[in-house]
């Protein structure tokens, strides 16, 4: 019995610990607590590696314990989000896709934001009923290979050409690439969309499980072409310096060159509100934003927020569409899945 | 010596116990059966697709037979070198051949699809043109993984074949290929039959392996629909259940007194091996080589490369100190869950029941679809203290417990069973407290059985991936999972580092379980 003892401390003690690195805080809580921190539940589809470090400064500067649950698809966190309903732990959900917070918004699930949140950024990078707002954007481009393709393909629809049948990489199971379908379909209508995709899926592409492994791909040699986001290459390369692959963008005004938010929300069943928008503020604070630029190679979704000096400025030759295109995520999963994708 | 007595009737308490053990065992298949009952989703359900259900199906099994064929074959021919023949460098290499059994599956075809690659390491010096993904290279690395398997379980057997029986036929003239047909096969058929089957369910039921390669099985369907809403996971996870249980029940016929306890150390030594031909030599040779160039020299390389020469982005204390708490509590968990049917079972005599099979049953199902099982429970548990509870890690340490009870169950049921009654009635007779029986008697012989219970378990729940992927409760990452997401990052620091912190604490482990099975002989 001395052992079943044993298992009960350390469940009680190690594995109920809210804070990964200090798995002893909880036996020292009945002496040393007089005030216990309030505890802020954040969901997030963007990845660990990326948030956490900013998230953990602003709970440390706040005085906050967070509970954070990471989730390589924001589709699944989406679903786990609308299964809890509004008694979901939940005080924010951090998208990598705007689409699922309008989702969960347009089924009751998200509180709206107060203006003063929301008008920190521009109306483009805003949710129209206030229900999220946009933390930072990326670019879609394709990542390839120059020495292995000398004339990468000028158009997205071109990506699906039968030259680079079995080449080509994607993650079906991406959330940009569910908002980047949605996009298109708004673009180019259902059936084209649709036929695109018949194509891309008739030339065998390589499916990988997100986004960054596409540019480790191209690199080692499984593929010739990724189709991505613009920061993946510019992370991995900080890391990896003899990484062999280049980014490169479409045509003007193609298809393919559509700007994508990630965004942020608070669920309805949310207990610490207030803690909560004031994450969203300093998230959309100078500090906040420079982190995304300058750390993430991302695009600050604030005016007046210097880039990384490795990435490009937004030029002319971007798809001129406004971001509610990408947010119909039901009919671009039913679209996926019809075709047998995802 | 045991004085043989008659089973003693289950107590109304052994009779809760063996009900309650039941129940936590049904657990999963209660949430698979919730979430076939209550599908909730964001959208709607995605529609059942028959012909991809029967693609994976047929994809499981084609994987499951064909790396127990070729692990079959190659661990049994390693053991026969080990055991039986002695030639430059055999020894060596035959235990070198075992230690891949410290690398998880995910992580050996995470190091063999990066290193393989055309630019990889050794993909550009083979000229290699194709990419190592899909079934074939899953095939490959599941054979890496599972082959010393065959070889402890098959050497063992072979160390315990009494060589008179050989020496009698040789010296009537048999050739050596009558006497291994007709002698030596017949008695290793038991070995054999086990082996083969807990290759089968293995390759079967692994996650991270098939997760890597993008191989479209069951256990990777379940994993990519589970969270998605509709009724596409739970019918997945109900055909792997199909699928798997008989495999399991089998094997513990035929596998009669072999358990995991067979797997729990390397039996070093050599028995009077005899020197074999030279073009055997030179196969026997090629074939180590080969074997421990793909699945342990390429791997280490390529992760001791990774976690030195490329900077990680995350902190590794965390998944380290995580790492420790789960493998620890949910070590000593399965002694708990192992160690009461194993109790029951000495009770009876060694009589076993219903019980045994359930133990075994339930660590055979599939990682993922105890993942899968317990989650939906977990998120059907109205908000409140019992939810915080079960996921604040009740529910993964139940999960694992789960898995891994058979581990403790092999390693406590013999020391439960040859225990000396007459001792503890002497200690009884002269006045010992029951404290002091425990204490001078019970625990002296049962110590070197719980210790090799719980290291099995604790090695096996620091490698494992499914369950720690979807139950770990939120804000904590073991390092199973963060090589599991560095590789999908792509963060090759990150999987360097956290490899290597993962095969620190499991060489440490291991070498505590040979040192506890040394004791334990």
């Amino acid at each position: 019995m001395r052992w079943l003892s044993i298992v009960c401390i350390l469940v009680a003690t190690g594995c109920t610990s809210k804070d990964q690195s200090t798995p002893s805080a909880a036996q020292a809580e009945p002496q040393a607590a007089p005030q216990a921190k309030p505890v802020l539940t954040v969901y997030s589809g963007r990845s660990a590696l990326l948030v956490e470090p900013l998230l953990n400064k602003f709970a440390e500067k706040r005085g906050v314990e967070l509970k954070l649950r990471f989730d390589k698809s924001t589709e699944k966190l989406a679903n786990r989000l609308a299964m809890e309903g509004d008694k979901s732990p939940a005080d924010v959900f951090f998208a990598q896709a705007v689409g699922y917070l309008s989702l969960l918004g347009e089924k009751g699930l998200m509180h709206a934001l107060p203006k003063r949140l929301t008008e920190k950024v521009p109306n483009a990078y805003r949710s129209a009923s206030d229900y999220w707002v946009g933390t930072s954007g990326r670019l879609r481009v394709m990542v390839y290979s120059p020495e292995r393709v000398k004339n990468p393909p000028k158009t997205l629809a071109e990506l699906a050409d039968p030259r680079f049948k079995g080449r080509v990489g994607w993650a079906p199971g991406n959330a940009s690439l569910h908002a980047h379908v949605a996009a298109l379909q708004k673009h180019w209508g259902a059936d084209k969309t649709s036929a695109w995709l018949k194509a891309m899926q008739d030339n065998q592409p390589v499916v990988y499980p997100k986004n960054s492994p596409q540019v480790r791909a191209v690199s080692s040699g499984e593929i010739d072409i990724g189709w991505v986001n613009h920061y993946y290459l510019h992370k991995i390369r900080a890391q990896d310096t003899s990484l062999k692959a280049a980014n490169a963008s479409f045509s003007a005004g193609d298809a393919g060159n559509l700007v994508m938010l990630a965004g942020i929300g608070i669920p309805k069943g949310a207990k610490n509100r207030q803690i909560a928008e004031e994450l969203i503020d300093f998230i959309l604070s100078d500090e906040g934003q420079n982190y995304f630029a300058q750390k993430a190679y991302e695009y600050p979704a604030k005016s007046g927020i210097k880039l990384h000096p490795e990435v490009a400025p937004l030029g002319n030759n971007l798809l001129q569409l406004p971001q509610a295109a990408q947010t119909d995520m039901a009919g671009s999963l039913a679209l996926l899945r019809a075709l047998r994708i995802q | 010596m045991k004085t043989p007595s008659p089973a003693l009737p289950l107590s109304l308490a052994a009779k809760l116990g063996l009900l309650g053990t039941a129940a936590l065992v049904g657990l999963p298949i209660l949430g698979l059966g919730l979430a076939w009952a209550y599908p909730v989703g964001l959208i709607d359900a995605p529609p059942i697709h028959t012909d991809r259900l029967v693609e994976a199906t047929s994809n499981t099994v084609l994987l499951a037979l064909l790396v127990t064929v070729f692990a079959v074959v190659l661990g049994s021919f390693f053991a026969w070198i080990q055991v039986r023949w002695i030639f430059p460098g055999s020894s060596l290499l035959t235990r070198l051949t075992v230690l891949p059994l410290v690398l998880p599956s995910f992580l050996l075809a995470a190091t063999l699809r990066e290193g393989l690659a055309p630019l990889g390491s050794l993909g550009e010096l083979l000229g290699r043109q194709e990419r190592f993904d899909g079934f074939g290279a899953t095939v490959f690395v599941l054979v890496l993984s599972c082959t010393p398997y065959v070889q402890l379980v098959v050497s063992a057997a072979l160390k315990r074949l009494p060589r008179h029986t050989e020496e009698a036929a040789q010296s009537l003239g048999a050739s050596p290929i009558r006497i291994v047909r007709e002698i030596v096969l017949p008695a290793l058929r038991p070995a054999l039959g086990f082996a083969a089957l807990l290759v089968l369910v293995y390759a079967a039921a692994d996650f991270g392996a098939v997760a890597v390669m993008d191989t479209q099985v069951l256990t990777y369907e379940l994993y990519q629909f589970a969270g998605r809403g509709g009724v596409q996971a739970p019918l997945i996870g109900g055909l792997l259940i199909v699928a798997i249980s008989p495999l399991v029940i089998l094997g513990r016929r035929l596998g009669g007194d072999y358990g995991s306890s067979e797997l729990s150390y390397v039996r070093s030594g050599h028995m009077a091996g005899r020197r074999p031909a030279l073009w055997v030599k030179i196969i026997g040779t090629a074939l180590l080589g080969i074997y421990l160039i793909f699945g342990l020299v390429l791997p280490l390389m390529l992760i001791t490369r990774w976690g030195l020469l490329i900077p990680a982005q995350g902190p590794l204390i965390g998944p380290l100190v995580t790492t420790a708490v789960v493998g620890v509590t949910a070590g000593l968990a399965t002694l708990v869950l192992g160690g009461f049917p194993a109790a029951l079972v000495a009770k009876s005599k060694g009589k076993r029941g219903a019980l045994e099979t359930l133990t075994f049953v339930a660590s055979g199902v599939p990682g993922v679809m105890i993942g899968f099982g317990l989650l939906q429970l977990a998120l059907r548990v109205p908000q409140g203290s019992l939810r915080s509870f079960v996921e604040g890690g009740a529910i993964l340490l139940l999960g694992l417990a789960l898995r891994f009870a058979s581990h403790s169950y092999a390693a406590l049921k013999p020391a439960l069973l040859t225990q000396n009654q007459q001792s503890v009635e002497a200690a009884r007779l002269l006045g010992a407290s029951r404290w002091r029986v425990w204490h001078r008697v019970r625990g002296p012989h049962l110590a070197p059985a719980l210790a090799s219970g719980f290291l099995l378990s604790f090695v096996a729940v620091v490698k494992e991936l499914p369950i720690t992927l979807m139950l770990i409760p939120a804000g904590h990452t073991t390092l199973a999972t963060r090589i599991f997401d560095a590789h999908e990052d792509a963060h090759l620091g990150d999987l360097g580092v956290a490899a290597l912190s993962l095969l620190g604490m499991v060489l440490v482990a291991q070498a505590l379980l040979w040192r506890w099975s040394r004791h334990e002989r």
